[in-house]
């Protein structure tokens, strides 16, 4: 790969599309991290900063102190980090007049900090730190393009010295490398990636003797760029890579032995959240929780599962372990090739679901999981990877009773003290997961406008009525959801602003509630980003930030005709936009959402000379019946950033068609006139008067629009559409041609389509000459095989080759 | 000419007992009147020789012909097949008749061969000479088909036929061809009722416009073959038809003077029912130096300008060669080593006097020490010796063999050492980045990996072993590199036998291969071994992970049936419950494969001998035979004795008097190119060159990707390269092949060197010319030291004293001498190892 691909390779990415240079974007934050309990001076880099007015962070333990406007791309500001928040990353935004910006990771550490120094390429110039005697310190450094930088701390034979880097997870391009050397230059630990940390390094050792030791950071292919920060800590903290068990019932506490890869390093008493963690990027169903030992923490946290089910440890003694449904399966593997089995007993008919627990709580294990009915045979079903992630499940409905065995191995037959997992055994449970569809990721309501957020919602197995709960508005701003038909599984929520709200932030959480099965929103922020959008480390995130803004530049209306719009009928909608003293610019305006079978012409643009813009409407002919909601949203550059506002809700009304009707094929010859036949029928609702117009009609033919009466009622009946062929009309079968239903009504023109129809067109007959009669002849003789012709030319061919010798 | 007929008679192998059969000579045979000596002294009668040794005539229409071959002092071969005169013992059992035998009744009688006064007996048996087993479609219609060219590249065999007509080329897919000729358009090709009227005979006679021509006539053998075939059906094979098991070539070995004499070859086929036959006839022949010794119709050969030439007779899917020597018609230099006493040389040089002595040519003398040090300094660290390192030497009081040795011992503790074979392994495992499995980051791991393995002189062999059974992620384990490298099954298994044993399989991917032993089924067990490999991505979106999936297999893509791994050339092993990589891995690096020590020793000797005792090196093929075979098998054993030490390889072959030749021609090696007789000028290889000229230049270039100072050898992608390296031919590690390093000189080349920005800037931000003159050293001082910095010896006095002139009269001397380091870094001294 040359240089310049790999500069695309690793570019960090903030979220938005094309519009995002446009609206206010924070590019840098420095330093990325700090310690708890202290105030930290932060600079915030970025484009469209004007205006910046506070700072919105993930935990309320950080504040913000001081806010300095430096330019319209930086911003300084001082953070007071509480002496008490649990050590890990947070996210921060910015929030100015006009916007929120995308968000950025800070790390809330449990050390002093220190300032990498260059140079300090090697181990002559290595930069003293404290370290294992020291006490713990974090480093904030850099790795430059093709940098070492090199740390030295003093050691004594037995005692614990462990290295983290927090590189990628504080949304570090970084992929950083570690190696631990010796004063006789001896690696003794070197570590590039580890399942606990991703991408980034994190090890623990003990130290076989006394004397200095030098820890080397370089970027795992020796690239490296400005931007490649890190926070690298260091000192006798406990550095454990997992826990056993790896989970329990929500908010009660948790005996756990943290492991490393040595072994137990101790065990203590955590406490299960009830999901999520305060930061880092966090599936589904997991959650982060702090380890500290013997007062000792660790600098940023390990995973568990909450969940309610019954923890099951695996036998010692290496026999399977049995278990009943449901439950939760703890263990580990030990060593090299070790499998574990447990057994249950399945009844006929009822369905289970079979769910592993490992990497996605950061463990090493690569599961493969196989369920055997008989132990000495083949197992009947295996998994290795399920849902893009190396963690294994399986569904199945158990034909006929009795014992069944679940195996768990290593994919590459691993094993190891930190090899835990954890098998969740259930007969299924209905989930929900609410989300957003990824182009929206903060949102900005103008004071006296509105916005429009999009929250996604999918369920699995669970029934019924949907409740949401929507929590964390502003004051001064009230949301609407729109109501689209339930498969969807989209809520457009309508935010609206009073003019008077105050200029503030807050977090939109939407939970929903079926079946049993309760979700809140949870999602990623992508944070690092590799070539084709591959993903290196996103933030999950638990709501939609928000933030009222000064007010828009413009106010958008959208005028639905209040004719219905029948099935494969169109109408026109208008997008009004109300400019506001020297809001010249373009706006384009869009409808974001649609209920199913409802299509619109796309996005418009309204020029700046324009206050109005038309998107047409399609009706399928299996558009969803019913009175819809719809909302226009649109965008323009204001005078801080770019603008987005939406419309209040207009709604429009689904109806079956007006019309359905049949024609009949129609033959005509080139030149020739004629009829389509139309049978129509007249449904309940239609419109008095329209036309009925073909269209589609090939080259050269011509039609008339007939106008069926005005008086005629609900009922069948025929029109005759003329047609006119040209003398060089394409002839052959036309079947492209559509009949239309045209009605001009006071309150806007609909048009229906109301039929497809055959035209043929035939060349115009000439006059043919009489046949001649069939004269008798004789019955002609076999005609020469192809091969005796071959044989016959050849013979030909070599007899005139005699004649020319 | 009726060579099938031919009843050869001939003299045998000129001291090429190695390759002869036990029974290739009938001395010592019961009533042998003139036993054979075959170390006779001037005057005495050559030696007879009969080939075959034995005869077995095993149906009705079963024959054989004879080859008789002298063999004279000195092993000159003469064919006196039509001189001979013959007699069969029993007539009732056997007759002779137009040059063959052919059976009467069965039993067991001799033939006898009087020739030069002597005479030889050949047992002949003959069994079930009554029986007339019907003709075979793959044992007797597509030989005749493969010998008259019906199914080669150029005509039907091409992969869309010609003529909207289609053969397997070669004949590899005998059912498919009988199907095409007789089931596809039924009737057309094949007349049964009146089968000399079928179109694929009047096409092969001419009889219709054919575009290939007339291509046998209605009177030959293979004519009636045809026609007795599809008289008697033309039926397909019954599936127990015998295989053809191997094929012998007759003799051996030849050696001929002067242009213009012809000896005949014989080709017999051996069956898996145990039965054989003359194919002479049928056989394609091929030779690898038509000036040397040119086929003749009918399977004889003429020689003509002196040299070597190895003839080929393919036949079905087997090669079989014979080595033909051709010596000067007169004046042969008696053979004479001058290397002097000094350097004693080793086996290796035992090994080759033989050839040398064979072949009447002398090799050169060993070269002086001055030559020794920059040569092998340059060949095993990739770097020129300093002024220093070169003095040191030059003042060593030791004899010169001690000295040298003790120079080598030095240069193999060196880094250096290391890193150049680290380059080349990475250019053999193709360690190179791309945009789909292969991350810079993996690329660099694996470089690292394979510099840790070299560094820690881990044997190549267990080295191979872990490479072939890697599993794990592509970062952490990173020899699983290996299997992301090259995603294609069928193309790692060409790289497999490519990389490891110097084997091309590519040919047989779509039929048997043209001029060598392999098959499409060698080809697809060989792959099977790593139908099972199996890959998914890891959390990082860079890495993957190799793992066994313990399922999966290839498809025979003839049969469509699922195809058991099989050993090139060997067995199909139990794999039960095993990594079927595993298998192949214990068998690959076993002693007893014959190609994996031997690729690896020719990979070793071609780096310091500039050319392989096989060449290219990974080009292992029956028709392309090792230039002294003892030489390489001497080689890869001692590789397998030391447990893959490559340094002892190393320093054995640097002590040969073979490697310390000066590139002086003497005379008689002027023609000799591929038998060591003297040093190859070889152009120093791109990276090299880039290092040399930084270290002369005292100025470091700057490489991608990595630090400052970094040496070209160092690069770790392959993707990474600059200018300079891509003009000089660097690999770019496409693919495995040896051939991706160029040593070609080329226009680009030379001009980049001249007007360039490589060479010019290189003196100019190394400064040595400013800073030595302003330590006060005089122009004949800076001019000294750069000859013996670039060139590693003084200036001649001539030399000295025309630059001291050009310096004297240029305006500025630090210019001017700038100006000397920028010829010298052109001059071809400079250039190319001698």
């Amino acid at each position: 790969m040359s240089a310049r691909a790999w500069a695309r390779f690793l570019v960090p990415l903030l979220l938005i599309g094309p519009a995002a240079a446009q609206l206010p974007t924070l590019d840098a934050l420095l330093p990325r991290g700090g310690q708890r309990g202290t105030e930290v001076s932060v600079e915030l880099r970025g484009k469209k900063l004007g205006g910046a007015l506070d700072l919105m962070f993930s935990d309320p333990a950080l504040e913000l102190v001081e806010l300095e406007q430096e330019s319209a791309r930086r911003v300084t500001a001082r953070i007071r980090i509480g002496a008490s928040a649990p050590p890990g990353p947070r996210w921060i935004r910015l929030r100015t007049s006009s916007g929120l910006t995308n968000l950025l990771n800070f790390s809330v550490g449990a050390f002093p900090h220190l300032a990498e120094v260059e140079p300090n390429g090697s181990p002559a110039q290595a930069q003293a730190i404290g370290g294992a005697d020291g006490g713990a310190v974090t480093v904030r450094g850099v790795v430059e393009l093709e940098d070492m930088d090199v740390y030295r701390v003093e050691g004594h034979a037995g005692e614990r010295l462990s290295v983290e880097v927090e590189a990628m997870r504080i949304g570090s391009r970084l992929d950083a490398a570690v190696s631990l050397v010796d004063s006789r230059g001896f690696v003794l630990r070197s570590c590039d990636d580890v399942a606990f940390a991703r991408q980034d390094p994190a090890f623990s050792v003990v130290l076989p003797e006394d004397g200095a030791y030098f820890i080397r950071v370089r970027q795992a292919a020796y690239r490296g760029d400005k931007d490649s920060h890190y926070l690298l800590h260091v000192g006798d903290f406990p550095r454990p890579l997992s826990l056993l068990p790896l989970g329990g019932p929500a908010g009660e506490p948790l005996e756990v032995e943290l492991l490393g890869e040595e072994g137990a390093l101790g065990s203590a008493t955590v406490q299960v959240p009830a999901g999520g963690a305060h930061g880092g990027w966090v599936p589904p169903g997991a959650a982060g929780v702090p380890v500290e030992l013997g007062g000792r923490v660790a600098p940023t946290p390990c995973w568990l599962r909450p969940s309610p089910l019954p923890n099951v440890m695996e036998s010692t003694d290496g026999s399977v372990t049995p278990f009943a449904v449901p439950a939760a399966l703890n263990g580990r593997l030990e060593s090299e090739g070790d499998t574990d089995r447990f057994s249950f007993e399945v009844k006929e008919g009822q369905s289970y679901v079979v769910e592993v627990w490992a990497r996605r709580l950061r463990s090493p294990l690569d599961s493969v999981l196989r369920l055997r009915r008989d132990p000495t045979k083949a197992p009947v079903k295996e998994n290795d990877d399920s849902d893009g992630h190396p963690d294994s499940a399986m569904r199945f409905t158990a034909k006929g009773g009795g014992r069944v065995e679940l195996e768990l191995a290593d994919q590459l037959g691993r094993g190891g003290p930190e090899f835990t997992y954890r098998i969740e055994v259930t007969n299924g449970a209905p989930s929900i997961a609410v989300s957003t569809p990824r182009l929206i990721k903060a949102l900005a309501v103008p004071r006296g406008g509105r916005a429009l957020a999009m929250v996604r919602v999918e369920r699995e197995g669970a029934p019924g009525d949907l409740e949401r709960v929507i929590e964390g508005l502003p004051e001064g701003v009230a949301a609407e959801v729109i109501e689209l038909p339930e498969g969807m599984g989209l809520w457009p929520i309508l935010l609206e602003a009073a003019a008077d709200a105050p200029l503030a932030h807050g977090e939109l959480h939407v939970r929903a509630e079926a079946g049993g099965a309760t979700a809140g929103f949870l999602d990623e922020r992508r944070l690092v980003e590799g070539a084709n959008q591959t993903l290196f480390w996103a933030q999950t995130v638990r709501g939609m930030s928000l933030a009222v803004t000064d007010q828009a530049p413009i106010a958008l209306s959208l005028d639905v005709p209040s004719v219905p719009l029948p099935r494969r009928g169109a109408v026109d909608v208008r997008v009004r936009v109300q400019r506001a003293e020297g809001a010249k610019g373009p706006v384009t305006a869009s409808l974001p959402f649609l209920p199913p079978g409802l299509t619109a012409s796309g996005q418009i643009t309204i020029p700046a000379n324009k206050d109005e813009g038309v998107i047409s409407l399609n009706a399928a002919a299996d558009a969803r019946l019913g009175s819809w909601q719809l909302v226009a949203a649109a965008e323009m550059d204001g005078p801080a950033s770019r603008v987005r506002v939406a419309s209040a809700p207009a709604s429009l009304e689904v109806t079956p068609p007006f019309l359905t009707g049949r024609a009949q094929a129609l033959s005509l010859e080139r030149s020739e006139s004629g009829s389509l036949l139309v049978k129509v029928q007249r449904n309940e609702g239609c419109p008095a008067g329209g036309e009925l117009r073909a269209v589609g009609l090939p080259r050269g033919v011509s039609a008339e629009a007939v106008a069926f009466g005005a008086d005629a009622a609900v009922g069948a009946a025929e029109v005759l559409v003329p047609l006119r062929v040209a003398e060089d009309s394409p002839t052959g079968k036309h079947s492209g041609l559509v009949l239309n239903a045209i009605f001009n009504l006071p309150e806007g023109r609909v048009v229906q389509s109301v039929s497809a129809a055959e035209l043929r067109i035939k060349r115009a007959p000439k006059v043919a000459a009489k046949p001649a009669p069939a004269s008798p002849a004789a019955a002609p003789a076999r005609p020469p095989t192809r091969l005796e012709k071959l044989r016959a030319d050849h013979a030909r061919k070599l007899g005139e080759k005699g004649e020319w010798p | 000419m009726k060579l099938t007929l031919l009843l050869v008679a001939g003299l045998a192998g000129l001291g090429g007992d190695r390759l002869m059969g036990p029974d290739a000579s009938p001395a010592g045979a019961p009533g042998d009147p003139v036993p054979e000596d075959r170390s006779t002294p001037s005057g005495a009668l050559p030696a007879v020789r009969v080939y075959p040794p034995s005869i077995a005539l095993d149906m009705g229409r079963d024959w054989q012909g004879v080859l008789v071959v002298t063999e004279a002092i000195g092993g000159l071969c003469d064919d006196r097949t039509e001189e001979a005169a013959y007699e069969v013992a029993d007539p009732s059992i056997a007759r002779l008749e137009g040059g063959e035998l052919i059976p009467v009744s069965a039993g067991e009688t001799s033939l006898w061969v009087y020739a030069l006064g002597q005479v030889r007996e050949v047992p002949v048996r003959v069994s079930d000479p009554s029986t007339s087993p019907p003709l075979s479609f793959e044992l007797d219609v597509v030989p005749v088909l493969t010998a008259r060219g019906c199914n080669s590249g150029a005509c039907h065999g091409s992969a869309r036929g010609q003529d909207g007509f289609h053969l397997s080329l070669f004949g590899y897919d005998p059912a498919g061809d009988r199907r095409r000729l007789v089931d596809e358009l039924p009737g057309r090709r094949i007349n049964r009722a009146l089968p000399e009227r079928s179109l694929l005979l009047e096409k092969a006679t001419g009889a219709v416009p054919h575009t290939g021509g007339a291509l046998m006539s209605s009177s030959d053998a293979d004519h009636g073959t045809l026609i007795a075939w599809i008289r008697e059906g033309a039926r397909a094979d019954e599936s127990d038809v015998a295989a053809l098991r191997s094929i012998e070539l007759f003799p051996p070995e030849v050696l001929l003077r002067g242009p213009g004499e012809r000896v005949g070859l014989m080709v017999r086929a051996s069956y898996s029912d145990g039965t054989d036959r003359d194919v002479t006839a049928l056989a394609r022949f091929r030779t690898s130096n038509e000036v040397t010794a040119a086929p003749l119709d009918g399977g004889r050969i003429e020689s003509g300008q002196p040299g070597e030439a190895f003839v080929t007779a393919s036949f079905g899917p087997h090669t079989v060669g014979v080595p033909i020597i051709v010596l000067p018609a007169e004046g042969a230099a008696e053979y004479a080593d001058p290397a002097g006493p000094e350097v004693p040389g080793n086996w290796i040089d035992g090994l080759l006097e033989v050839k040398h002595r064979r072949l009447r040519v002398s090799p050169s003398p060993t070269c002086t020490d001055e030559e020794f040090i920059r040569r092998v300094t340059l060949d095993t660290i990739g770097l020129l010796p300093t002024v220093a390192e070169r003095e040191a030497f030059l003042r060593d009081p030791r004899p010169s063999a001690a000295r040298r040795a003790a120079l080598v011992e030095s240069l193999l503790g060196r880094r250096e050492f290391s890193d150049l074979w680290v380059m080349k392994w990475a250019e053999l495992l193709g360690i190179r980045s791309d945009n789909q499995g292969v991350s810079e980051k993996s690329a660099l791991l694996y470089f690292e990996w394979v510099r840790d393995r070299l560094a820690a002189n881990v044997p190549v062999d267990q080295m191979v072993r872990e490479l072939l059974t890697a599993s794990g992620g592509t970062f952490a384990a990173p020899e699983s590199n290996f299997y992301q490298v090259e995603r294609d099954t069928l193309v790692l298994t060409e790289n497999v036998a490519q990389s490891f044993l110097g084997i091309r399989l590519q040919c047989a991917q779509c039929h048997n291969h043209p001029f060598d032993r392999w098959t499409q089924d060698d080809y697809y067990g060989f792959a099977a071994f790593f139908a099972q490999v199996g890959r998914k991505r890891a959390e990082d979106p860079r890495e993957y992970i190799i793992y066994d999936r313990r399922g999966g297999e290839v498809r025979h893509p003839v049969t469509n049936k699922t195809v058991r791994p099989r050993f090139l050339g060997g067995e199909a092993p139990d794999l039960e419950g095993r990594d079927r990589r595993a298998v192949l891995a214990d068998w690959l690096t076993s002693p007893e494969n014959p190609w994996f020590s031997r690729s690896l020793a020719n990979r070793v000797w071609s780096h310091f001998m500039g050319r392989g005792v096989v060449e290219p090196v990974d080009d292992f093929r029956v028709s392309n035979p090792p230039s002294e075979a003892a030489l390489l098998d001497g080689l890869a054993a001692r590789l397998v004795e030391t447990g893959y030490d490559l340094k002892q390889l190393v320093r054995e072959i640097t002590s040969s008097r073979a490697y310390q030749r000066t590139t002086e021609v003497t005379g008689s090696n002027a023609q000799d190119l591929r038998n060591f007789t003297r040093q190859e000028v070889r152009r120093l290889r791109a990276e090299t060159l880039l290092d040399v000229v930084c270290q002369v230049t005292e100025a470091p270039v700057k490489l991608n990707g990595l630090p400052l100072g970094s040496r070209a050898v160092e690069i770790a992608d392959g993707a990474t390269s600059n200018y300079f390296l891509q003009t000089f031919g660097r690999a770019p590690r496409e693919s495995v092949c040896a051939c991706e390093v160029s040593f070609e000189p080329s226009l680009s080349q030379a001009l980049h060197l001249l007007n360039g920005s490589t060479v010019s800037r290189q003196i100019d931000s190394g400064g040595l010319v400013g800073r030595w003159l302003g330590e006060g050293a005089s122009v004949d001082d800076v001019i000294s030291r750069l000859y013996l910095r670039c060139l590693g010896r003084s200036p001649s006095s001539t030399e000295l004293e025309s630059l001291q002139a050009k310096v004297a009269a240029a305006p500025a001397a630090e210019d001017a001498l700038e100006d000397v380091f920028w010829a010298l870094l052109n001059s071809r001294e400079f250039l190319f190892q001698h």
